[in-house]
């Protein structure tokens, strides 16, 4: 009776509380859509935005691993040009890797980041959530410098359903999978840089190697648990790999990852090595990078994604030649806030990141004198202070490719990157990305099974068969059969288009 | 009988020492790790004393050490003023809680108790904090949402008031013509000591430990606690690993250690396990548990 | 029943009554205006577990997605496994957490001497200090395949080494040890706080009447510890379809092969919407735990108090 009585009045308050509150957040909640919509029906009114004298203040959110103790610093000087020649003024916020996928997806509910990097989570569920601003129309009214920069075909990489999304930004699109070895030991065996390895090649070399240096792991994972990042199956835009294209994307026929003899074939290999001792016992609970624990004389080596730079210590291999999966343009790419409330400015930003020489250095090195120093050969050496480091992680930047390059990537670094982009195969689904939602509930029920076997079978820990079959059994009962079926009618539709 | 008695003591004690040993030992490997040279430590994995003794990590610290004591200043400064204020708003709404004067006193007890069974969840409070009050990136943000007031400390702090001020106290005082508030703080708050200590305690444990509010409101480094910088870099670590970095630009050797990470955990540890005997007899008197209607 | 006898009083002192509640109500107000801020309005962003959320649209502009943000919840096949798992662990937790912190609480109880008390004390509240992501490292220094102290005991003593981050069978009992080790100091003395409150006198009393030692705890201080355990066992039947995240995502290192022992509903729900960003699905997670957890405390209280109105919570 009594409790009954309490909890009456303590749900009647809440109910109470609730409803006041719906009212106040409600008109929150509609002015934000009202300001969405804004975005979406000014768009006319890019041209006519630069001839207004206001200069308005856009909000840039870019990852980084760093501390950027100077961003404001680089910021003023962005401004002291952009606030003349393009209207416009950038707060920079540097977010921390680690933190940004929880940080930008909080930022997004509301209005406070304008302009930011689409990374970590799928660009489609951003589209899908709403949190991209389309940006076609402002693409097709953009200066001829920056239509200069990606080709209709790049941009298509961003698009969906015919909307541009966002804007790729300027890093390695395709990788080079190969074996990262200790400089040292590679030369005592006679392996040079860049030299080509089979898997049985790699094997050999590492049970000499063992046999040589029993004190040290033969091979470790690249990073973490993770053997290595992807390697010749495309995800679709997926990073779980749930239903993959074989054969670095020729064969368009999408499969369970699991049946796929590319898959097998590693994995009959690095499950050898595991028997035999040759890799890391820990490798699933590791914690470090692989090449620190080469750098540390732990390992011998380990295998790698890479396209033209190169890792102290080490010598790189190619066992899989260049290729670019389907949605390399989207893996990171920069974008609008569709919450942002000032879109117009935000574009004028956006796209001097991409066409302005002295922003896009401002922005990669930080000062001259300050942050860095020009070398004669035209690449740039830190100073002491380490107020600015970006350019260490320019692939992270909107576009590095006017910036000097640092002198531990030599002086054609950019050229370098760009012919490298172009040159490399690409997956047939170049450009296509799934879109899980039509089967949202049985996709999380597969990333929960991929997450529990993926790396345990690369990483050879598991026996193959067993695992796999039992694998294939909770596939099955967690509906992998409906996303197969719904990526293959997707990319069919998509190469049907294009 | 004092054999017998003292073989128990004996007993009692050992049976502390192993407990204080299992509690501790933990702790003395991180500090060990945290002494231990960098390439030993991948090497040789942990060890409860360091084969190749160095303090590398800790100089890594000095070195960066206008952004640590930059994290100590505002670890410091947040806990002292979430402390104060939220042992002050704890205090006011518990003390009438207690009092049999006080109407609808069932409604404000469930009132409190519902916060402990349900909340918003995330996103809705992010949004009322930052687009209502925009604390984003301000000292506030660490301060005020989620830690300054929990049902739990109030609930404990009305059980409090409930057993140990007498009635007949606050009667008499009343009895002489002294107003509530009075009441409160000339004759309630003295007898409270132990209570305050102990929520003060608890109180400043959650500031000086959070993290959570840096990651939801905090963007600008300059506004980094110590556990904040802690998190950032276990996080940047944990990303790196799990193998989602795209591209292999990346320079992973610019990444804290192993070593360096166990010794920002040791230096955020150090001050409480200062701090907390000084407490420790209060706090053992301050905490009443007791139920919600009390 | 307290309040009839109450009632008559404060009809007599009307006048000074309403002032009196008047300013006991104003001591109020800061903290009513927090926990409505702080808590109840965002309380009413609930309503986004069953709306398919659309960020340009915020909560109260999104689509109506009636139950479909919870189906996920219970389409897989590891629906009844986070959930047991969840259950388990918090079972298993609140009843040896529970049986160490009133053990250790009644020796500290027993023991003499002011220094070594002290020190007891401050040295067990450690664990307690100690963030869990530290934890997690600590715990792989001890169980690492080959540089971990156990596997090196185990290898000492003739025993082969153990691939413990591969197989989920040890698990809940590491994780049962990580959990109990990290909150001992803290709830035994939550626990010692209320065992010195126990009159000295009834213990004086019972030894005189040649009660020995175990007679004393079994008849006096676990009496005197009744409302107290029932308090703190009921508060926990609250959370018992929530987990600590900390200690189930980063203890176990986030090895996949130990998902089906270390799954909780909270880290499945984590790993299963990083991909999506579902604000809707997350919600509707969280909700659903409110709920049975508060279902879950009604019922507990209700039994509690038919057997004992006393100890009930309310």
């Amino acid at each position: 009776m009594k409790i009954r009585k309490f909890l009456a009045i303590a749900l009647a308050g809440a109910m109470t509380l609730s409803l006041a509150a719906c009212g106040g957040s409600g008109s929150a909640g509609s002015a934000g859509s009202g300001s969405g919509n804004a975005g979406g029906g000014s768009e006319s009114a890019a041209g006519a935005g630069e001839s207004t004298a206001e200069v308005e203040n856009v909000v840039v959110a870019i990852p980084t691993f760093f501390d950027v103790k100077d961003a404001q610093m680089v910021a003023d000087a962005i401004n002291a040009i952009s606030a003349e020649k393009y209207g416009v003024t950038v707060t920079l916020e540097f977010i921390a890797l680690g933190n940004w996928a929880q940080q930008t997806n909080l930022l997004l509910t509301s209005d406070e980041v304008d302009v930011l990097a689409f990374y970590q989570t799928p660009l489609t569920t951003f589209i899908k959530n709403n949190q991209a601003l389309p940006l076609e129309n402002y693409v097709a009214n953009a200066s001829d410098e920056f239509k200069a920069v990606w080709s209709d075909a790049e941009l298509q990489g961003t698009s969906m359903n015919g909307h541009i999304y966002s804007i790729p930004n300027l890093r390695n699109f395709g990788n080079i999978r190969g074996l990262d070895i200790d400089e040292n030991i590679a030369a005592e065996f006679g392996i040079e840089n860049g030299q080509h390895m089979t898997m049985d090649e790699v094997s050999d070399f590492l049970y000499a190697a063992h046999e040589k240096y029993p004190d040290r792991y033969a091979i470790v994972p690249q990073a973490g648990s993770s053997m290595v990042s992807g390697w010749t199956w495309d995800g679709l835009g997926d990073g779980k790999f749930i239903g993959v294209l074989e054969d670095c994307g020729q064969d368009l026929t999408v499969k369970n990852l699991f049946d796929t003899d590319d898959f097998r074939d590693f994995c009959s290999y690095t499950r050898k090595w595991y028997q035999d001792g040759l890799t890391m016992a820990d490798a699933l609970s590791n914690t470090e990078d692989g090449k620190n624990l080469i750098r540390a004389g732990k390992a011998v080596c380990c295998l790698e994604n890479y396209a033209v730079d190169t890792a102290e210590g080490c010598i790189r291999t190619i066992i899989i030649d260049p290729w670019a999966v389907s949605n390399s343009y989207a893996e990171l790419s920069y974008g609008i806030n569709t919450n942002s409330s000032k879109p117009d400015a935000a574009w004028k930003a956006l796209e001097m990141f991409y066409i302005d020489k002295d922003i896009c250095e401002l922005l990669t090195n930080g000062i001259e004198g300050t942050h860095y120093t020009v070398n004669e050969d035209g690449t740039t050496t830190f100073t002491e202070s380490d107020g600015y480091q970006m350019a260490a992680i320019a692939w992270v930047l909107p576009y590095s490719g006017y910036a000097h390059p640092m002198a531990a990537n030599g002086p054609t670094y950019f050229e370098d990157l760009i012919e490298f982009n172009n040159s490399c195969a690409k997956s047939k689904g170049l450009g296509f990305a799934f879109d899980s939602t039509s089967v949202a509930n049985q996709y999380t029920a597969c990333c929960n099974v991929m997450d529990k076997y993926y790396t345990a079978i690369m990483s050879g820990t598991v026996d193959l068969e067993s695992t796999i079959e039992q694998a294939n059994a909770e596939f099955e009962a967690a509906g992998l059969a409906d996303i197969i079926a719904a990526k293959q009618e997707q990319l069919d539709a998509f190469l049907a288009a294009q | 009988m004092t054999a017998k008695h003292r073989i128990g003591q004996g007993i009692l004690n050992f049976i502390f020492v192993l407990l204080c040993v299992a509690a501790v030992a933990p702790f003395l490997l991180l500090l060990s790790s945290s002494l231990t040279e960098e390439a030993t430590l991948l090497r040789e994995g942990y060890n409860f004393f360091p084969s190749k003794f160095s303090l590398e990590s800790y100089a890594y610290l000095m070195g960066s050490a206008s952004k640590i004591t930059k994290g100590y200043g505002i670890t410091v400064f947040v806990t002292l003023v979430g402390t104060v204020c939220g042992m002050l708003m704890t205090f006011l709404f518990a003390y009438p809680l207690s009092r049999r004067e006080l109407p609808h006193r069932t409604f404000f007890s469930f009132f409190v108790f519902f916060t402990m069974l349900f909340n918003g969840g995330l996103v809705p409070t992010y949004m009322m904090w930052t687009q209502t009050f925009h604390i984003r990136n301000t000292l506030w943000a660490l301060i005020i949402p989620g830690l300054l007031m929990n049902g739990f400390n109030i609930i404990m702090m009305r059980s409090f008031f409930n057993s140990s001020i007498p009635n007949e106290l606050v009667e008499a005082a009343r009895i002489d013509g002294a107003g509530e508030y009075r009441v409160l703080f000339q004759v309630v708050l003295p007898l409270s000591k132990p209570m305050i200590a102990t929520i003060g305690l608890m109180i400043g444990l959650r500031y000086w430990n959070d993290w959570t509010n840096s990651l939801y409101y905090i963007t600008d480094e300059n506004l980094y606690s110590i556990q904040a910088i802690l998190n950032t870099i276990i996080s940047n670590v944990q990303f790196l690993s799990s193998g989602q970095a795209i591209g292999s630009a990346y320079s992973a050797a610019n990444l804290p250690s192993v070593g360096i990470r166990m010794a920002i955990a040791v230096i955020g540890i150090i001050p409480i396990l200062c701090i907390y005997p000084f407490f420790q007899k209060y706090f053992v008197k301050g905490i009443v548990v007791g139920g919600v209607k009390g | 029943m307290a309040k009839t006898a109450v009632k008559p009083s404060k009809k007599k002192g009307m006048k000074g009554t309403s002032r009196t509640s008047l300013a006991l109500i104003s001591m109020m107000v800061p903290g009513i205006i927090y926990l409505i801020i702080n808590n109840y309005i965002p309380m009413a962003g609930l309503v986004v577990a069953f709306k398919q959320f659309d960020y340009a649209k915020g909560i109260w502009g999104s689509g109506w997605a009636g139950f479909g943000n919870f189906t996920y919840l219970f389409k897989t096949r590891d629906a009844f496994n986070i959930v047991r798992n969840t259950l388990l662990y918090n079972i298993v937790f609140i009843i040896l957490g529970n049986i160490l912190a009133i053990t250790v609480a009644i020796m500290l109880n027993f023991l003499k001497g002011q220094m070594n008390k002290k020190v007891y004390q401050t040295l067990i509240l450690i664990p307690y200090l100690i963030s869990m992501v530290v934890v997690s490292y600590i715990v792989y220094g001890f169980l690492s395949m080959d540089s971990g102290f156990v596997n090196k005991l185990i290898t000492a003593f003739g025993g082969t080494a153990v691939s413990w981050y591969t197989q989920a069978k040890y698990w809940p009992v590491i994780l049962t040890i990580v959990h109990l080790w990290s909150g001992f100091g803290y709830s035994s003395i939550v626990y010692y706080a209320t065992v010195i409150g126990i009159d000295s006198s009834l213990y004086e009393a019972a030894s005189i009447d040649g009660a020995n030692v175990w007679k004393q705890i079994w008849h006096i201080t676990l009496p005197g510890l009744r409302i107290t355990i029932i308090t703190l066992v009921l508060m926990a039947m609250g959370r018992m379809f929530y987990s600590d995240f900390g200690l189930f995502y980063q203890v176990p290192m986030r090895s996949g092969l130990l998902s089906s022992a270390t799954d909780t509903i909270d880290v499945f729900v984590y790993k299963a919407l990083t991909q999506l960003n579902d604000v809707g699905r997350s919600s509707a997670a969280g909700l659903l735990q409110s709920v049975l957890g508060f279902i879950m405390v009604l019922s507990a209280n209700l039994i509690v108090s038919k057997v004992d109105s006393d100890s009930a919570l309310f």
